[in-house]
């Protein structure tokens, strides 16, 4: 059916308010920081084939993997089994989730004439679902079993009752049931409100115009990322990274994980090929299917078309190729904890390739991980057991015309709120000692890259900790036309004894009351030659202390005074030839 | 005796005069001046030619700090701050509100990095010194200062909200050392925690405060010359006003004055007509407003964000979208008709206003479908050409192969969408059904639209309001004074201290009441109210539940009861059994002002008056059909008169759209009041 433009561009807008709606709810309602701070998180409106028609982002790595969800639904229980007022939860990673255990997937129907025509969903990181320690994030599993409490697709209400069974499951199988469960309800009345919503429309507009809209938002979503994509000049563009690896630095798994891309452009066509990329960990650095794609559709996204809302039509211009039985298509049981940790360099890798297609467009490295990490214990106050999930900011990479910003998510998350330092201090046993930026972290170049963040906490009490960065070792945040990579992310611990210890992953590590923990976010490479940097904004950077004096010499070749911090040009034009040689030669 | 308000936009300044004896109101409008605000105000008042010492209240809305912020013209300003935090500013929370932009850009800071200065002190969650604060370690400070030329100063220091006593002891310092900078200290504008938005706060204050100072100097100057002997009371962004003297201090409280005007207006204008609750929505050239009025007063937001940086104040809860009358309708490359968020502005503006714009606007579809009179546009003061409506309209209409019409009235459809999503994303954030709101519409495009998208909503009621165009001023002619204080104050509801929770309650009221004696408010015209915004343990986000004072044991499972109530009305389910947590304390004063008696219109019979009907006009109405609307001068229609739909209720800056089986009747006052039908299916 053919659906004239002012109808169709009706239907889009409510759509898009009903994926808002759920947000809204789960926003407002949840009890976890990792969903109302943190952000992690996606909801979206899907059609009754398990296509994406509408989405609000929250993760931006969960783009588009609300489908697999439904999909899965539709395989396990059945489409004729499932009836109006149900709501569905999953997090098995093979089976609806996607991801890891602790992403839990809550799904609502929208009926008309007992016929689904479309789904109202959310995704979303709860803080513990079980497995070997707190938290669902390790650096040392070996097989999914270890990872928490597994569920297919179950309905957790039925026609609109709970079921009481599955929530008692959940309670008997997490650490911390009073947030686990109040982000479930949240989740619930999210999901009913889009459905609702969706309902709504098919009320108004009735069955063939609103079934005929979704299919033209589809074909147009289509026509728009094929127009985005034409203008990439045609060519095959390829970049890898080395990963760390997995396992705890003193007992590692897995190690040099290579990742491979190359990204074919063929008119309004891109093919993203993952062939070279190394085989599935023993460890948890394994990225299931979905995730692996629902990162790469990311990536795309940003190089053809970041300012527009996206649907599934967008990707019917993507192509996208992953080698079975490497870490980004694991066979069960692999474990796959540690999923999101190349998803964050994949989306990296895309600029790092096409950058010679469209230098306009890109940026040196960002720090490249996420910097999750948890601590937990019992606070010695109230005597609750409590999990800290956290994530850490570092820089970006130098961009065409500016310097590279400072302090953000990885891009892995999205529009993410770090937790202030006087909230963490009232909720957690524990004293935030500083929180700034680090000197020097942002890779050298024409344009800087951002610089890194340095959190650092005094324990009040006994603690475990687990952390897991990457990007450490093998691939730096790598500077782009000339730039240089800027610091890598670490975790340095100083015990009371004052020895220093500094880790990149490690699960479980004890620590006692009075140590310091710092946290290290790592900060963005350079774009372009750092000697063809403005010397005053090198010399505004030293005052401003982004930059060292040593290093305005060593990697900008300016030479400042160091009382006036005047720039000499003389001298520096001297030490910039110098230094232009000795790069030559190199 | 009169009531004077002025209203300080970006293109015009607006004032409402108010005779108090006889309730006659006199409308003024003239160019801003935007190089000096103050030069636009007076002339605006020198307009009216009544002596300003007759005058028993004046308020003012301006764009002065609003504008210092977007324009980047505030102070050289310098932060001091805790060791180890002097990056909270910079760092923000890290987030990417842009998330799919590869060269995303975060908000800069308002204080260079080398500005940003630590000093070695620290107080812990709790209030208690950790660190103590050591005065001759600040001398170092000073040097920096002086040495680079600082106008103004910020303090903002880590857990000051629990214990404000180093920030304190810091501004003594600062005022004795540096008498000719201005200070902001963090804890004076909130006791809430969250140190960067506190921090933003501190800093947009500073960096505001000396520009502010200088307006406020000139204009209280220039009024005492000509004979204003009262105090000069400026609006808020939390819909109250404060005195200038007040101003000067926390001049971050008014960067939203000019739309609290309107909300307010919105409040007093439906108490007047007798409507509790209702829906402001302002509709002007390139954006449209609203805000929700409950129980007579606009709901509140508690922090705001003006160009990427954070206010941690109440203010009025508008949401805004990019729905205007200049708002364009184009095509996109998949071949998708949107309308807005780009707008013509005043300039170009649309197509049908000769001044060079080619692209299609609301206003010209407006123009095209017939709501809108060529020849009466402002009265006829200014020419618009319905031919130039057509032809932008025609691109459009051309590429979809539709009529003009049809492309006009798809231009109107989609903006009122856009707006109706606007709405019910207001009323669901808060759990509201709209079916139990009236709509008061106002701004230029306001009136034309609102019918629709009350339709739409199945909101039974519109208002619009007399002097639709210069509404905001009128709304700061009825405001009260008003000054709201929190405390983060964490506890469990049921174990919660009530010596110390009543004890802070009153220290918060005696800080308003210092504030009010102040600015010589009447001790009897104060009212106080409580507010404890609790969650359940475990829960981030609060909700605000009222409370009296003083609060005691035995009112603790009632205000447990009305949280799960609000929890189940907002968010659709609730956790009875479950623990409660006390977050934040809030006190907020209300020095009420005489309302004044509004003149009423003269009374007419139920059938308008013979020479307010203007003939009629073809609208129209989709599916290749034009309906005959009724024509009515607004300003000759009588208190009684009923006008029924399909009509046009004209004035000199709005129209009304009255759509077939509504009817509109006019109230003493002069306001129309539209019955809007449901909508058959």
């Amino acid at each position: 059916m053919k659906i004239d433009p002012i109808t169709l561009e009706v239907v889009r807008n409510r759509l898009i308010a009903a994926s808002r709606d759920i947000r809204r709810t789960v926003e407002h309602a949840a009890y976890s920081p990792i969903l109302y701070e943190v952000v992690d998180f996606s909801c979206g409106i899907l059609d009754g084939d398990a296509n994406l028609i509408a989405e609000t982002p929250g993760l931006p790595i969960f783009l588009a993997n609300l489908g697999y969800a439904v999909q899965s639904t539709y395989e396990t229980i059945g489409r004729a089994n499932l009836h109006p007022g149900d709501v569905i939860l999953c997090n098995d990673p093979y089976s609806g989730g996607g991801t890891h255990c602790p992403d839990l997937v809550a799904l609502c129907p929208a009926f008309h004439d007992g016929e689904i025509l479309g789904w109202a969903a959310f995704r979303g990181h709860t803080v513990d679902m079980g497995g070997i320690y707190p938290g669902g994030w390790y650096s040392d599993t070996v097989e999914v079993f270890q990872e928490g409490f597994r569920l297919p697709p179950v309905k957790l209400l039925i026609e609109g009752k709970n079921n009481d069974d599955v929530f008692r499951l959940i309670r008997a199988n997490t650490r911390v049931p009073d947030a686990v469960l109040g982000d479930i309800r949240a989740m619930v009345a999210a999901v009913r409100k889009g459905s609702q919503r969706f309902s709504e429309v098919i009320d108004r507009f009735g069955v063939k115009t609103t079934t005929g809209a979704l299919a033209e938002i589809l074909a147009q979503g289509e026509r728009l990322a094929r127009a985005a994509v034409r203008r990439i000049p045609n060519g095959v563009y390829a970049a890898e990274a080395v990963l760390d690896g997995d396992g705890n630095d003193d007992a590692p798994l897995d190690e040099k994980l290579l990742l491979k891309l190359t990204i074919t452009v063929d008119d309004d066509e891109m093919i993203a090929d993952f062939t070279g990329t190394g085989p599935q960990s023993r460890g948890p650095m394994n990225t299931p299917e979905p995730s692996t794609i629902s990162a790469t559709r990311y990536a795309f996204k940003i190089v053809t078309s970041p300012h527009l809302p996206s649907n599934e039509g967008f990707f019917r211009a993507l192509r996208i190729v992953i080698p079975d039985g490497s870490f980004l298509k694991p066979k069960f049981p692999a474990a796959c904890a540690m999923w999101p940790t190349p998803s964050s360099t994949i989306p990296d890798l895309f600029l790092k390739a096409l950058a010679p297609a469209i230098p306009d467009q890109v940026r040196g490295g960002h720090f490249g991980d996420s910097m999750a990490n948890f601590i937990y214990g019992t606070d010695p106050k109230s005597k609750k057991y409590y999990v800290c999930a956290e994530a850490d900011a570092g820089g970006y990479g130098g961009k065409p015309n500016e310097d590279g910003e400072a302090a953000l998510f990885s891009m892995t998350l999205g529009d993410t709120y770090n937790v202030p330092a006087e909230v963490v201090e009232i909720r957690y046993p524990w004293q935030v000692e500083r929180f700034e930026l680090i000197k020097d972290s942002g890779g050298a170049g024409k344009f800087r890259g951002g610089l890194g963040v340095h959190r650092e906490y005094r324990l009040g009490s006994d603690a475990g900790l687990t952390v897991t960065a990457d990007r450490v070792l093998y691939t730096p945040p790598w500077g782009v036309f000339g730039g240089k990579p800027g610091k890598t992310n670490i975790t340095v611990v100083h015990r009371r004894d004052g020895r220093e210890e500094r880790w990149r992953k490690i699960s479980n590590l004890p620590l006692a009351k009075g140590e310091v923990v710092s946290f290290q976010g790592g900060g963005g490479g350079g774009y372009g030659n750092p000697l063809d940097r403005d010397p005053a904004a090198v010399a505004d950077d030293v005052a401003n202390g982004y930059v060292s004096l040593e290093a305005a010499r060593s990697d900008y070749g300016v030479s400042l005074d160091p009382g006036t911090l005047a720039v000499d040009r003389t001298a520096t034009t001297t030490l910039r030839k110098k230094l232009g040689k000795v790069g030559d030669k190199r | 005796m009169y009531r004077l308000s002025t209203d300080v936009g970006g293109t015009f300044t607006d004032g409402v005069l108010l005779d108090e004896k006889t309730g006659k109101v006199r409308l003024s409008k003239v160019s801003s001046t935007p190089h000096n605000p103050a030069i636009g105000t007076i002339e605006c008042i020198e307009k009216w030619n009544v002596p300003l010492r007759d005058a028993s209240f004046l308020s003012h809305g301006t764009t002065v700090v609003i504008n210092a912020l977007i324009e980047g013209k505030g102070a050289k300003t310098a932060l001091i701050t805790t060791q180890g935090f002097r990056d909270v500013l910079e760092i923000g929370r890290s987030n990417r509100t842009e998330m799919y932009d590869a060269l995303y850009a975060k908000p800069r800071p308002l204080v260079p990095r080398r500005l940003r200065l630590e000093v070695r002190e620290r107080i812990d969650a709790e209030g208690r010194v950790v660190v103590p604060l050591h005065e001759e370690e600040l001398d170092s400070l000073i040097d920096i200062l002086v040495q680079e030329r600082v106008e103004s100063v910020a303090v903002c220091l880590l857990n000051a909200y629990a214990n404000p006593e180093h920030e304190t002891a810091i501004g003594e310092f600062l005022g004795r050392r540096l008498p000719g900078v201005t200070v902001s200290l963090s804890h004076l504008i909130t006791r809430r925690y969250y140190e960067f938005e506190r921090t933003s706060t501190a800093t947009q204050n500073a960096y505001v405060m000396p520009v502010v100072r200088l307006y406020l100097n000139q204009l209280e100057e220039d009024l005492r010359k000509r004979g204003f002997t009262q105090i000069l009371q400026i609006m808020q962004s939390n819909g109250g006003v404060m005195a200038a003297s007040v101003a000067r201090d926390m001049p971050i409280a008014m960067v939203e004055s000019g739309p609290a005007g309107g909300a307010i207006g919105a409040a007093q204008l439906a108490k007047f007509a007798g409507f509790a609750n209702v829906i402001s929505y302002d509709m002007g050239g390139t954006t449209a407003k609203t805000s929700i009025i409950t129980g007579g007063l606009p709901e509140t937001a508690e922090q705001y964000v003006v160009e990427g940086r954070p206010i941690l104040l109440p203010v009025v809860d508008l949401r805004e979208i990019g729905a205007g009358g200049g708002s364009i309708a184009w095509i996109d490359e998949a071949g998708a008709m949107h309308v807005g968020p780009q707008s013509a502005g005043a300039a170009p503006g649309p197509a049908c206003y000769l001044r060079g714009g080619t692209e299609p606007t609301v206003t010209d579809a407006n123009l095209q479908l017939g709501i809108l009179d060529p020849d009466y546009f402002l009265g006829g003061e200014m020419k618009i050409s319905k031919a130039h409506a057509h032809d932008a309209i025609k691109k459009v209409a051309d590429h979809f192969e539709l009529s003009v019409d049809e492309a006009a009235l798809g231009i109107v459809k989609i903006v009122n969408t856009n707006m109706s999503g606007l709405l019910q994303s207001m009323t669901v954030k808060r759990g509201y059904d709209p079916r139990e709101f009236a709509m008061v519409a106002f701004g230029g495009a306001g009136p034309i639209h609102a019918a629709a998208i009350a339709k739409d909503l199945h909101i039974p009621t519109v208002i619009v309001p007399p002097y639709s165009g210069v509404f905001s001023a009128w709304g700061m002619l009825m405001a009260d004074l008003r000054h709201d204080l929190g405390q983060t104050y964490i506890a469990p509801l049921r174990s919660a201290d009530i010596g110390e929770l009543n004890a802070t309650l009153a220290s918060l009221e005696e800080k308003i009441r210092e504030v009010f004696r102040k600015e010589n408010v009447d001790k009897k015209q104060i009212a106080m109210s409580y507010q404890l915004d609790l969650r359940y343990v475990g829960q981030e986000h609060t909700l605000a539940v009222g409370a009296t004072y003083p609060v005691t044991e035995t009112a603790k499972p009632g205000l447990a009861a009305a949280f799960d109530e609000t929890h189940l009305r907002v968010y659709g389910h609730n956790a009875p059994e479950e623990e409660k947590e006390i977050v934040s304390l809030k006190v907020i004063g209300i020095g009420s002002v005489n309302k004044p008696v509004l003149e009423k219109i003269q009374k007419g019979s139920k059938t308008p008056p013979a020479d307010a009907r203007m003939g009629e006009r073809p609208v129209y109405i989709g599916s290749g059909r034009h309906q005959p609307f009724a024509i009515y001068r607004r300003e000759r229609l009588l208190a009684g008169n009923v006008v029924d739909g399909p009509a046009l209720i004209e004035e000199v800056t709005a129209t009304a759209v009255v759509e077939a089986k509504q009817s509109c009747r006019v109230d003493e006052y002069g306001t129309l009041i539209i019955s809007v039908h449901e909508e058959e299916r």
